[in-house]
């Protein structure tokens, strides 16, 4: 039906308007794609040209283990939010009404508190006199301050609590679409709710979690203020070396290497992302 | 029937207990910075307003603050004008590859930051811009067009083009069409993006942690630096400012999403 009207109207604005884009896209060209290329060329040719860079990231040292860390916690912090933003989702979809805002509320204004701060606030929960070890000295279940910082459990809990959100928010989007008559007719035809939930509503919930899970995974392999304020040198994530490379020590050829494994990793996951979504980038996110 | 009560009211349960995680960090932050102590024990032993007369009484605070507002700002419109002609061509341009165009312009939101951050400090230098205003308000726009691009996308998907093809069989130009018709439509995706995008820029902390020099230090990056030096409530107190802004900001945006559709706001963190 569009293509008829097209062509019935050579002179709207739908035709030949494709230089509103040469703006954005000069303006991306210029900052943003090639930065992204010279980060990649630098990665091969500073401080000479070769793998030189690259041999010293994979040839089994500090770095590589690094690289290891960044996506081991990427898919944990992404698996436990998965777990725990499941349920979370499954209530705010069935939620009408007063508490359906309250719940939106309580997941948005951590949203819009500032990510150093709220790293701030787990460093005062996670400190040596902090409120966690209070509690526990309260509680009589340590008699000595636990050591949490620096460490992963700071890392792993301040994450979470950022990446929380995205996790829910494409899922509650999701599950409010699903068709509750989907379920009483599997009911209806003799399954138990927890088979009519297993076999009918974890299915079609799979492009929702598809969603969360790609845009958690990838944004938490590029955390960087989490990991360098609670997890110290112990548990150190990509970004953190990259910046520390290239601001600290000036070794910009290796933290150019090192940004373009991270930048292929996340381009895949960008692309599984563009997928799920139905190539409209953005769109779990965007409402 | 029963079991499903029992399971019911657990699920409501640990809903409610993630929702006081999210929320918790909000209320430490806010008491600690009104405790007169100068370390971080919670709850404070007692109450002072000491940490907000120290922030007054630093003037890299409100310097910081106010470079906060220079680069935000023009962030925030400059992001308007190539977000909204990004959507504008993307949803109604007809284009056989709007799809990679419009990956190509949200990218920059979901790829880490640091790697952008190495890759521009060269360029900017190049370009003789590094350190200046310009160059984080430039930057800046690169990662918070996105959200102007899927705001304003979703208004205009939120309308049929048969009222734009309306206003041109009567006559209307490409330009009074857009001024009369597309504009009042997707005003409030615009003005909700601008809010989105200077929000991005007033939080971001890498970009700002490269780009910028002593007489351009933002908000965080201050923030970020006293972080790594001492630990006193003074943060504590910066922190509960900008949280009671970030609620203005939140509670603009929300209201005029109310006035228009409908919609979560968002922001990525």
């Amino acid at each position: 039906m569009a293509r008829s009207v097209d062509a019935a109207r050579p002179w709207t604005i739908s035709r030949g308007h494709a230089w509103l884009l040469a703006a954005p896209l000069v303006f991306l060209a210029i900052f943003f794609l090639w930065p992204l290329a010279r980060v990649v060329v630098r990665g091969f040719v500073d401080p000479a040209l070769g793998l030189g860079n690259y041999a010293r990231i994979f040839g089994d040292g500090p770095y590589l283990r690094v690289i290891w860390n960044t996506i081991e916690t990427a898919a944990a912090v992404t698996a436990i939010c998965l777990v725990v933003a499941y349920p979370v989702a499954y209530v705010m979809a069935r939620a009408r009404g007063a508490w359906l805002q309250i719940m939106a509320a309580l997941i948005v204004i951590p949203l819009w508190t500032s990510v150093v701060i709220r790293s701030y606030a787990w460093m005062v929960v996670f400190q040596r006199r902090g409120v966690l070890n209070d509690l526990l000295l309260g509680l009589g279940l340590v008699d000595t301050p636990v050591r949490f910082l620096p460490g992963s459990i700071g890392v792993h809990v301040g994450m979470v609590h950022i990446m929380l959100p995205f996790m829910i928010l494409p899922l509650v989007a999701n599950m409010r679409g699903i068709d509750q008559t989907l379920l009483r007719a599997a009911e209806i035809l003799g399954a138990n709710p927890f088979n009519a939930f297993l076999r009918v509503f974890l299915p079609l919930s799979l492009p929702g979690i598809n969603a969360g899970v790609a845009l958690v995974f990838m944004t938490s392999l590029g955390f960087f203020i989490t990991p360098a304020l609670l997890g110290g040198p112990q548990h150190m994530m990509a970004a953190v070396l990259i910046e520390q490379q290239a601001n600290v020590y000036l070794n910009w050829g290796l933290a150019s290497a090192l940004a373009s494994t991270l930048l292929v990793v996340t381009l895949a996951i960008y692309l599984f992302y563009l997928r799920v979504t139905g190539g409209a980038a953005g769109t779990a996110i965007g409402r | 029937m029963a079991g499903g009560g029992i399971l019911r009211i657990m699920l409501v349960g640990f809903a409610a207990l993630v929702l006081g995680y999210l929320i918790l960090p909000t209320f430490i932050v806010v008491p600690l910075s009104f405790s007169n102590q100068n370390y971080l024990s919670f709850p404070p032993p007692g109450w002072s307003t000491r940490w907000y007369e120290a922030m007054a009484g630093d003037l890299a605070w409100p310097q910081a603050a106010v470079n906060s507002f220079l680069i935000g700002v023009p962030t925030a419109l400059l992001s308007v004008v190539l977000g909204t002609l990004a959507a504008l061509a993307v949803k109604r341009g007809r284009l056989g590859w709007a799809a990679a165009a419009s990956a190509v312009v949200v990218a920059p939101m979901l790829l880490p930051h640091v790697i952008m951050a190495i890759g521009l400090y060269p360029v900017m230098l190049d370009l003789g811009m590094l350190r200046g205003f310009l160059s984080v308000v430039v930057a800046h726009t690169v990662v918070a067009m996105p959200l102007v691009f899927i705001t304003v996308c979703a208004s205009l998907g939120s309308y049929g083009e048969a009222l734009e093809l309306a206003a041109m069989t009567c006559g209307a130009g490409p330009w009074a069409t857009f001024r009369h018709v597309t504009f009042p439509m997707i005003r409030t995706g615009m003005l909700v993006g601008g809010v989105l995008a200077f929000a991005t820029s007033f939080d971001e902390l890498m970009l700002s942690l490269f780009l910028t020099g002593p007489g351009t230090r933002t908000l965080p990056r201050l923030i970020w630096e006293q972080l790594n030096m001492f630990l006193t409530p003074t943060i504590a107190a910066v922190a509960t400012l900008i949280f009671a802004f970030s609620l203005l900001l939140l509670g603009a945006a929300a209201a005029l999403q109310a006035r228009g559709r409908a919609q979560p706001v968002l922001r990525h963190g």
